[in-house]
């Protein structure tokens, strides 16, 4: 039987954070879409994948958890920890992250508590089943960080870790076994560790366009948030004749935007960023790529914030997770409509696109490419947030068929374009019509 | 609205047409936008057949356009293909006093088709038609009981009302009923 291919994260769930005060749970497919109103939880059910993402990525051990980094900012743990109307604030929130790869499924459950010294990371579960049928488990354990050697003993005795295991330990936000001279992470927080750091994030605030951006790595791995990369990896296509370079023109034009992109180094710790003036790419016969280029300084501000979102898109591997913030800020209409192309073309690659969007025609983009075939429902996953009466997140969760469509939803941003419509053509009736109201 | 008290309504172009600003009177056409949002809010479903899609597709309504769209998006479309029935056509022209009465019945068959394969519910603004039809009910049973509504009409048969009460079949607003009056 061909080996299958790993799959990355497939399902995340929170409890004890901010709205998100029972469990919220949402699949991860390869194109999964966050909507709802403004603080309806859609943000804070990946913020703490994020925080896990930044405390890894520290360049020092910053404890169990970095509160304030690159991807989230926060600088005392009542500011994310739950409160609901009427009810005492909650002292510890969970994550839960499954992973897929090749026929084993992964999942680990921390729990964080607010302790007299800080955030402390009191109990890891972590579970890993081979995808037989039916699913075998092979490793599931409780840890806590101060297990005491009975207690090791008995998981020992159990069967259920090595008999060299001396002890457990916390390295940053996971528990790992000690072995003398050595440690080991539990199978599932080893895989996730590796999907986390391979994990990309384009915040929806990606800054002003710059005249110039310092050189950075363009490896596989892109910590904190992925906007400082653009032009580097830019300049490495470039440079290298990468044909994701012309890809990435391709997708600036399908959006309407220009039709050339490149860079210009400046000296050894300079790069400026440069697109083609006009939205055609150049003509054939012409003076060709690189004339007419400026600065992305110089033009709109849909170029510079779409342009980390489509780099991420094609550079992204399968299996890794993008996680985009309002991937349509500031683009026109048709743009919109066209960045969907965009998103499915890295969801049939394999890619985990996660998109945290307000755009009613992003998604029925997504419908049409659906309808019209080229994107196979399996492929994509829909959440709807909103808060309840005692402010808790509710999320529903909906699968779209073979015709793009996704059945019973909550009232949605296409309701308030209705109601819009509505209420401006009645407005426009009364003028016509004189101010006879009949019902 | 539970899904058992949810109908399959054939709501006819004339319906779309009138709620968009473009040819629309005063206050037909925001009566039909909000009889259309409370069918989407309560979770009816439209009919189309072949024929009406087609109808839909040409009207240049764009709140319609809209409507339809949210309407697919939540799957309350129910499609249905109800072919010609040239019996019933028949019989039904053979109730007509003028020609000119068959031409205007003829126009609106598909209607009468598309209910009967559904939950034999009409939505339309025609008032004439209506009437023939309602006439032709007396002598041809198959279309007597199909519930016919304007959404115009909203003081006299209350249409938003009817839709939040699960638009139930009721014996006022069968054909056989407009035909006694």
């Amino acid at each position: 039987m061909p080996k299958k291919k790993g799959e990355g994260i497939t399902k995340i769930a929170v409890s004890g954070f901010k709205s998100l005060a029972k469990e919220c749970t949402i699949d991860i497919r390869p194109l999964t879409i966050l909507a709802g109103a403004n603080s309806s939880g859609k943000s804070s059910i990946m913020q703490p994948l994020l925080m896990l993402k930044q405390t890894l990525e520290a360049p020092y051990d910053p404890g169990p958890l970095l509160l304030e980094g690159p991807n989230v900012q926060f600088t005392l743990a009542e500011q994310f920890l739950s409160k609901l109307l009427n009810e005492e604030r909650t002292d510890r929130f969970q994550i839960q992250i499954e992973t897929r790869e090749s026929d084993f499924s992964h999942s680990v459950r921390t729990t964080f508590k607010k302790g007299t010294s800080g955030i402390e990371l009191v109990k890891m579960i972590s579970k890993s089943k081979a995808m037989d049928r039916p699913p075998r488990a092979i490793q599931h354990v409780t840890l806590h960080p101060e297990m005491s050697p009975e207690e090791i003993k008995s998981l020992i005795d159990q069967g259920l870790i090595s008999a060299d295991i001396k002890a457990v330990s916390r390295s940053r936000c996971f528990l790992r076994f000690e072995y003398p001279g050595a440690y080991v992470y539990p199978v599932g927080a080893a895989i996730l560790h590796f999907y986390i750091f391979r994990s990309i994030h384009l915040p929806g605030l990606r800054g002003n366009p710059e005249r110039t951006y310092k050189p950075a790595s363009t490896d596989p791995f892109y910590p904190g948030t992925f906007e400082s990369y653009v032009a580097s990896i830019i300049h490495e296509w470039q440079e290298t004749g990468d044909d994701r370079l012309k890809t990435l023109a391709d997708a600036l034009y399908t959006l309407g935007l220009t039709g050339q992109v490149g860079t210009q180094k400046i000296d050894d710790t300079r790069i400026e960023l440069q697109v083609g003036r006009l939205s055609s790419p150049p003509l054939a016969g012409g003076p060709g790529r690189g004339t007419d280029m400026v600065s992305i300084a110089d033009v709109g501000f849909g170029v510079s914030q779409v342009l980390p979102v489509l780099v991420a898109l094609i550079i992204a591997e399968p299996e890794q997770l993008v996680y985009l913030e309002q991937p349509e800020l500031h683009l026109h209409p048709r743009a919109q409509v066209a960045l969907a192309q965009e998103l499915a073309a890295a969801a049939k690659r394999g890619v985990r696109v996660v998109a945290e969007t307000h755009s009613s025609l992003l998604l029925l983009a997504v419908q049409t490419l659906v309808a019209e075939g080229d994107l196979s429902p399996e492929l994509v996953k829909l959440h709807w947030f909103r808060r309840g009466e005692n402010g808790a997140t509710k999320i529903d969760t909906a699968d779209l068929d073979e015709v793009g469509a996704y059945g019973d939803w909550p009232e949605d941003f296409d309701d308030v374009d209705l109601k819009a419509q509505s209420r401006y053509l009645n407005a426009v009736d009364r003028i016509a019509f004189g101010k006879t109201e009949t019902s | 609205m539970r899904e058992a008290d949810s109908k399959r309504l054939v709501i006819d172009t004339d319906v779309a047409q009138a709620s968009g600003s473009e040819g629309a009177t005063h206050p037909r056409a925001k009566h039909c936008r909000d009889f259309l949002q409370e069918v989407l809010l309560l979770g009816h479903s439209v009919v189309m057949t072949p024929e009406i899609s087609n109808e839909w597709k040409r009207h240049r309504s764009s709140f319609a356009r809209r409507w339809r769209v949210s309407m697919d998006a939540r799957k309350k479309v129910y499609r249905v293909d109800a072919p010609a029935n040239q019996e019933l056509r028949g019989k039904i022209e053979k109730t007509a006093v003028h020609k000119n009465e068959i031409d205007v019945m003829q126009k609106d068959f598909h209607l009468l088709e598309a209910a009967w394969a559904t939950d034999q519910t009409i939505i339309s603004l025609e008032e004439i038609i209506r009437q023939l039809f309602a006439r032709a009910s007396q002598r041809v049973g198959e279309i007597r009981d199909i519930v016919w509504v304007n959404p115009e009409r909203m003081e006299e048969e209350e249409p938003l009302a009817w839709l939040q009460n699960g638009a139930q079949p009721e014996d006022r607003r069968k054909l056989r009923t407009w035909g006694i009056v």
